[in-house]
């Protein structure tokens, strides 16, 4: 199976299969338009410890199926919540790895993983009080609390399930 | 776990939990002095914590607590403020509306970014709601006018209503500023008030009111004792017909008769409106169909050959079907040569009364349901019985068809959705307490209506019941129509009943 070779923003080289590269769609489209490629792909938005950690991602998620989502689909995957237990234990890292992650995802056009890491951002909010949501991003309250009571009446509508 | 530091003595186990907050978890178990460990520090880096531990420890509850606030404040970051837009907006559409107004009350920023359009827009498209085109279009149209009726400093919001170029009244409301101060359509708005429409229907606030005859003088019950059987409407019209052999057209806006059709001989049992082709369709129990003329208000075509009360009728593109108490249901062309036989098909096979009908025109696709307990499903084209579903333990009293789900109502008191392809039983739907003598559906809801006085409102997705819609007389339904916005059904005491959904509610775009 033939290897391919990138490069971290801090200049360290990593080796994977073809398809494990492949899961990215950034990386997808290079090597289709160049074919073969010996010298390594340099990735300057990613760092060496994130980029280890996506790459664990696509060795996992190798043989999945990549949906070519229409529009359609796409709305639909983003609005199922569960994650499957494999990604859930994956994307338990420190906050800042997360970011990195979906950030990482996101430059190197990987669908699935960037959906999985958006998800769980979203979970760290689904039915939190607001204190506590402000609590876990570190959000400063630049409401008065009359502009807050107001804003919170504004969206009483929302309430009702 | 834990919020509170000052509760822990052990301050190993409160960084413990720190590094377990910080990685997202709440279960201590595994991640013991991860962060505390972590090989990838250098020694010089491992001096300095313990340097830091050391100074920790020589430090009152209420300076760690201080240092634990100032910890949080660099392991935890507002995403907001990390992420491009783009990513934030993904991830708020992971979330549901009750989440996402929360958020709006977290900082200035979260509400800007909450105030999105195309992140309500994306939120709309995934309800599967549906937007009108034209007034949308026309919408586009009338801001583009406005944009270029101001020059760009003088362009001002408008505190007030426009008319839109197809006569559509605009508001202020319904529309956002973008940087540029272009306007848009603000999908806030929108989405705010469709989620209340369907907030109105799950929790069944309505408005209710009649639609009245008028009446004489010493003739005030003059249609009082008649049964109204079938009920049909568009956007201005309701038609009715009723055991006093007429159909009577409404004004739907102003609840008023306008007019009545006399032809039938007989009670007029079923109908179908299509005024774009200038068309309604009667059958009646004098076992004849009358085609109208919705213009000329009279009949153009009379179709023979039943030879029982016609019970269910439907038009659809080159084809009428019908069917009847004579165990059969007929297709018939819409426009025949003279002297051409309009009847096409017989279609034979049910062991009792056909009580509905439904076409599928693009499938091509009959649904036919009957007192012998059984759905049947014929190709049109053909006249042959593709398929026999065994779907009730009692007559099938109404139905309706789709092109992929079939749901029928029966006197067995449930109503019933199948899978057309597979024939395969999906839910079935208990409450009434009588048969069920009409229904609608959509991919939202089912709307049921029966001999025991109710309208049930059932999600069609789970089959929850919403809501249970009664009149004074309990008077039983005989026919009913419904929309996103209203139901209207007509019952055996004359009555035909219009209960809104969409009261106060700004409906606009849908």
């Amino acid at each position: 199976m033939s290897k391919i070779k990138l490069i971290s923003s801090d200049n360290e080289e990593f080796t994977v299969d073809r398809p494990v590269a492949e899961k990215s769609m950034l990386i997808n489209n290079m090597l289709e338009d160049v074919g073969e490629l010996n010298v390594p792909i340099p990735l300057p938005n990613v760092s060496s410890n994130v980029l280890r950690k996506v790459l664990e991602w696509c060795e996992h998620h190798k043989n999945d199926l990549y949906s070519n989502t229409d529009e359609e689909s796409d709305i639909r995957l983003k609005k199922s919540t569960d994650i499957d237990e494999w990604d859930k234990k994956f994307m338990s890292v420190d906050q800042e790895m997360l970011f990195e992650i979906i950030l990482a995802s996101n430059y190197l056009d990987i669908k699935p993983l960037l959906d999985t890491g958006c998800k769980t951002v979203a979970n760290m909010i689904r039915g939190k009080s607001p204190e506590d949501i402000r609590k876990t991003f570190n959000i400063p309250n630049d409401f008065t609390p009359e502009e807050e009571e107001q804003i919170r009446k504004e969206n009483e509508w929302a309430e009702d399930r | 776990m834990s919020d509170d530091p000052k509760t822990n003595s052990n301050k190993h186990q409160f960084l413990n939990e720190l590094a377990d907050k910080a990685s997202g978890q709440n279960n201590l178990s595994n991640k013991k002095n991860n962060l505390l460990r972590n090989a990838s520090l250098s020694p010089s880096e491992s001096n300095k914590i313990d340097t830091i531990k050391h100074t920790l420890s020589e430090l009152p509850r209420e300076g760690i607590l201080f240092v634990y606030r100032y910890i949080e404040t660099l392991l935890f970051k507002d995403f907001t403020d990390f992420f491009p837009e783009e990513i934030v907006l993904r991830i708020f559409t992971c979330l549901d509306q009750n989440d996402l107004c929360k958020c709006k009350t977290l900082s200035k920023r979260w509400k800007r970014l909450l105030e999105d359009p195309s992140l309500w827009k994306t939120l709309y498209q995934q309800k599967g709601w549906h937007l009108n085109p034209e007034v949308s279009q026309e919408f586009q149209e009338c801001m583009r006018m406005k944009t270029y009726s101001f020059s760009e400093e003088g362009f001002i919001r408008i505190d007030q209503h426009f008319l839109g170029p197809n006569g559509t009244i605009f508001h202020d409301q319904q529309c956002v500023y973008d940087s540029q101060n272009r306007p848009l359509l603000n999908w806030a708005h929108i989405y705010k008030e469709r989620a209340r429409l369907e907030s109105n229907w799950r929790h069944g606030n309505f408005v209710l009111y009649q639609l009245q005859a008028p009446t004489r003088l010493g003739r005030l019950s003059r249609i009082s004792t008649d049964s109204v059987y079938c009920v049909q409407y568009d956007d201005d019209y309701v038609v009715s017909g009723s055991k006093d052999r007429l159909i009577s057209v409404w004004d739907i806006h102003t609840g008023a008769l306008l007019y009545t059709l006399h032809g039938h001989l007989g009670s007029v049992l079923c109908l179908q409106i299509d005024r774009h082709r200038d068309l309604i369709v009667s059958g009646s129990s004098d076992t004849s169909i009358l085609v109208w003329s919705w213009q000329r208000r009279c009949p153009i075509k009379s179709l023979t050959g039943h030879t029982d009360n016609v019970l269910g009728v439907i038009v659809s593109g080159k084809y009428i079907v019908s069917c009847s108490r004579d165990h059969t249901a007929r297709v018939w062309k819409l426009d025949t040569l003279p002297g051409e036989n309009p009847c096409i098909h017989v279609l034979r096979g049910h062991l009792a009364s056909v009580n509905s009908v439904q076409y599928d025109e693009a499938s091509g696709v009959i649904v036919t349901a009957s007192g012998d307990r059984t759905l049947r499903l014929w190709d049109i084209y053909s006249g042959q019985c593709l398929k026999v579903i065994y779907a009730h333990q009692r007559g099938i009293a109404c139905s309706q068809y789709n092109g992929k789900y079939i749901v029928s109502g029966s006197s067995d008191t449930t109503v019933r959705i199948f899978e057309a392809a597979s024939g395969k039983l999906l839910r079935i739907l208990q409450g009434h307490e009588d048969l069920i003598r009409t229904l609608q559906f959509d991919n939202e809801k089912v709307v049921s209506g029966g001999y025991d006085g109710t309208i049930r409102v059932w999600n069609f997705e789970t089959g929850e019941l919403y809501c249970v819609l009664q009149n004074d007389r309990r008077s039983r339904v005989f026919g009913l129509q419904c929309d996103h916005r209203r139901i209207i059904a007509c019952t055996h005491n004359s009555e035909i009943f219009v209960w809104r959904f969409d009261y106060g509610i700004d409906c606009t775009f849908f």
